[in-house]
């Protein structure tokens, strides 16, 4: 169901309303998948930008999984920019401010390894349940898809997993029997830790 | 298939959330929102006056306030900043006088303010507040012109980061005239501390 706002005073309350709701969710759910606060920022503000000019077509009963769907939809687009930005700055030497120290466990932590070895089907799956705390009809809003492909997804995903935790449970404890043994962790790509944000 | 530690798999991922909701940094959210408020002005000024283009018309035909959607823009020092400028409307000749400009909170995005447009909002009323549990207000209310019965429990917004312009500080026990859409508070002087005369004109808005 979506809201016929044909005032701008309605379609500015709407908006507000809005905002104020969903802007933590959706700045936290790009600060998530970004390596940079600023591409974070770029992302949550472009996301709202798309929402406040189709504010009409924003569901009215659960309008979050719709603005994530359009976030993920913005940070594709990001990352194919950034892709490019990123082989100028090579050229420039330039180099985006360092994000701060997030509060979840270490990047290179046994659960960051264990996501990192997934596909990023696999990986997307399984963040916004554990981290946007999504249930599998919301997630199918956000990516596009069946409920039950979720479903799907969400068993294979949760199973890959569990091996991948496993895996690296293991090799932790080679390595403690043999600490001259190296880690084949890979390393994460979820964003960096971001502990000392400012409030 | 073992479980490292026994536990759900899910639970472990959970854990490991690098960004609570509720931990997102307040300054990022202010330049965020003061981005925001940059494309929704810029929106706002380059629309009206094109005759070819429908959309504005659309956007603003409703209000019939002609010449009295004066934006009074005073942008901010822009990205960057822990709290952006102030985006505010000009009070009208429909304002009342003993009130404060209209919208001039610290971040407020606003339109000229008139009564004539309080029927558009989802909830307006006359209450008191009973209950304030964090962002929650609980009114009794006195006056119900649209949308609420005895008693209703809105979402105030926190002012210093949401678009939502000037806003009563409520306490329990206080009156307020008050417009809500979608369970949250309206700001841009749309909700504020009662008085008599606010109210005569709140109600002359719904009696026809």
């Amino acid at each position: 169901m979506t809201h016929d706002t044909t005032t701008p005073t309605t379609r500015l309350a709407r908006f507000d309303a809005l905002f104020s709701a969903h802007q933590r969710r959706v700045l936290a759910y790009a600060m998530r998948r970004t390596q940079a606060l600023v591409d974070a920022e770029d992302v949550a503000a472009e996301t709202f930008v798309i929402a406040w000019r189709k504010i009409d077509a924003v569901p009215t009963a659960e309008p979050l999984p719709w603005l994530y769907a359009v976030a993920r939809r913005v940070l594709a687009n990001h990352r194919r920019g950034l892709g490019r930005r990123e082989r100028l700055a090579a050229l420039l030497r330039v180099e985006d401010v360092a994000t701060p120290e997030r509060a979840g466990e270490d990047r290179d932590g046994p659960a960051f390894a264990a996501l990192a070895s997934l596909s990023p089907a696999d990986q997307e799956v399984l963040r916004l349940v554990a981290w946007e705390e999504l249930g599998n009809q919301q997630i199918a809003a956000v990516l596009g898809i069946t409920p039950n492909a979720v479903a799907i997804r969400l068993f294979r995903a949760r199973a890959r997993f569990t091996d991948a935790l496993a895996r690296g449970s293991r090799e932790d404890d080679l390595k403690y029997l043999d600490p001259s043994r190296t880690s084949t962790h890979v390393k994460g790509t979820q964003g960096a830790a971001w502990k000392g944000a400012e409030k | 298939m073992s479980m490292p530690n026994g536990s759900d798999p899910i639970d472990r991922l959970r854990a490991a959330d690098p960004m609570r909701a509720d931990d997102v940094p307040d300054a990022s959210l202010a330049r965020v929102s003061a981005r925001i408020q940059e494309h929704i002005m810029s929106d706002i000024q380059h629309t009206p006056t094109t005759a070819s283009s429908r959309r504005p018309l659309a956007m603003f035909g409703g209000l019939a306030l002609a010449g009295a959607f004066a934006l009074a823009i005073a942008f901010g020092s822009g990205l960057g900043v822990q709290s952006p400028g102030p985006i505010a409307a000009a009070p009208t000749a429909s304002a009342s006088p003993t009130q404060e400009p209209i919208g001039g909170g610290e971040m407020a995005m606003c339109l000229a303010y008139d009564p004539a447009t309080l029927p558009t909002f989802e909830i307006v009323f006359d209450g008191s507040v009973t209950a304030i549990d964090g962002d929650q207000v609980t009114f009794d209310v006195n006056d119900g012109w649209k949308g609420v019965d005895s008693t209703v429990t809105l979402t105030a917004p926190a002012t210093d980061v949401a678009l939502v312009g000037s806003m009563p500080n409520f306490e329990v026990g206080g009156r307020y005239l008050v417009t809500g859409y979608e369970s949250t508070v309206s700001g841009c002087g749309y909700t504020l501390p009662y008085d008599a005369d606010t109210a005569a004109t709140w109600a002359a808005a719904f009696a026809n």
